[in-house]
């Protein structure tokens, strides 16, 4: 079993479970491993004596996070805060991989992330299996959604099929940079108009 | 004026000596007062722009910020981040910024809502910090000074702390 994390607060509609969703499709592809996506609202809140179960019968662990004032998520931060103090000893060294994704344009924004969950599994022992960045996510997500031509996403689906084998072997990657083929300068434009409908629907 | 962001407890700043700064100089938020995360829903930028849409004391962080030269923040160092509740008040203040891009040496980053200059520096507590930590939490840093469109003033590491004030003497 593959347990995956959506560590939005958005919950089912965010892109990272969006983007979770690209990952599992991809996995599927090679192999009938199965998925399990859980939200981490419930694991930090409620649910986490279930998840140091659950996460001890797991092959590998994915965390699905957006990129927040250039880190992780503080919700994010918290549970590997909470699974060093309480449970590290009895933490499964499984891999652990990141799908993230971000506002920005460039997915290399994305480092220091990266860095934090892999700083994570040095302390408490466990293997950084490596992660996947996609800049200017919530466009990407958009012109997937609307199938749009996919030379637009074709290097998109690469990247994540890259990732899901390794997933799906259990082995390390470098960390992938990705991003669609829509230039920087129409994507701002584009998040522009969006942001202006908004406030002037909002006034 | 500047504002200290941190993750002590009332006994951590008395023993730090913290709680002796003068008030017409350092304002004070303390990180631990908050239990409400960020939900993500652009609030700030588009519905009530400038302020979070969850009603707590960190409704206004982005205005407080704006109100300041200079912001430090103080947390325990956890593995290259902030302490899960400094960096929930930073996610918190991101109305300090508008949603709009630029390019700004060559990188996508947010416009200025308040066109002030700001400083923004660190001080990381922690017993066993490792150099990757350190490293990561410098680049993290100077990431925030960049997206604030400010200036990074200074980067520090320590045991514990009790030596926070000699660092902003
Ligand atoms: C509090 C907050 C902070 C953010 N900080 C950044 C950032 O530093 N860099 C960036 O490129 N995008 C940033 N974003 C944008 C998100 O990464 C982006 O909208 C992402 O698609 C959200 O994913 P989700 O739907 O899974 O929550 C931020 C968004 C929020 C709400």
């Amino acid at each position: 079993m593959i347990y995956m994390i959506n560590c939005s607060y958005k919950g089912r509609t965010s892109n990272s479970r969006y983007f979770l969703g690209l990952l599992e499709k991809e996995i599927k592809k090679y192999s009938d491993t199965e998925c399990v996506v859980k939200n981490i609202k419930n694991i930090i809140v409620r649910g986490f004596d279930d998840f140091v179960e659950d996460i001890k019968g797991a092959e590998a662990l994915v965390i699905g996070a957006p990129l927040y004032v250039d880190g992780l998520p503080a919700q994010v931060v918290k549970l590997l805060e909470m699974i060093m103090e309480r449970c590290a000893d009895e933490f499964p060294a499984i891999p652990v991989y990141v799908v993230s994704n971000l506002g920005f344009y460039e997915p290399q924004q994305i480092r220091p992330l990266f860095d934090i969950v892999k700083n994570w599994c040095d302390k408490i022992g466990t293997v950084y299996g490596g992660g996947i960045a996609v800049g200017a996510g919530p466009m990407v997500r958009i012109i997937q959604e609307k199938s749009l031509p996919a030379v637009l996403y074709r290097k998109v689906d690469q990247d994540f099929s890259k990732l899901a084998k390794a997933v799906e072997q259990g082995q390390a990657v470098e960390n992938i940079y990705c991003s669609s083929a829509v230039p920087r300068g129409v994507y701002l434009k584009y998040a522009h108009k969006m942001f202006n409908k908004a406030l002037r629907e909002n006034k | 004026m500047k504002l200290i962001i941190h993750d002590l407890t009332e006994e951590q700043l008395k023993s730090s000596g913290l709680d002796t700064l003068p008030a017409d100089t350092y304002r004070f938020v303390n990180s631990l007062e908050i239990d409400r995360y960020c939900i993500g829903c652009f609030g700030c930028w588009l519905k009530t722009p400038g302020r979070c849409i969850i009603t707590d004391r960190f409704q206004q962080m982005g205005e407080l910020i704006a109100q300041v030269d200079e912001v430090v923040i103080i947390a325990k160092e956890t593995f290259g981040s902030y302490s899960s509740s400094v960096k929930n008040v930073l996610d918190r203040s991101i109305s300090y910024v508008e949603p709009f891009f630029e390019i700004r040496n060559g990188e996508m980053h947010h416009k200025e809502r308040y066109i002030k200059p700001l400083m923004f520096s660190a001080v990381f507590y922690g017993a066993d910090i490792t150099e990757a930590e350190e490293e990561t939490s410098r680049r993290l840093v100077q990431a925030n000074a960049v997206n604030l469109n400010g200036t990074i003033g200074f980067v520090k590491f320590m045991e514990s702390p009790d030596m926070v004030k000699e660092v902003l003497a």
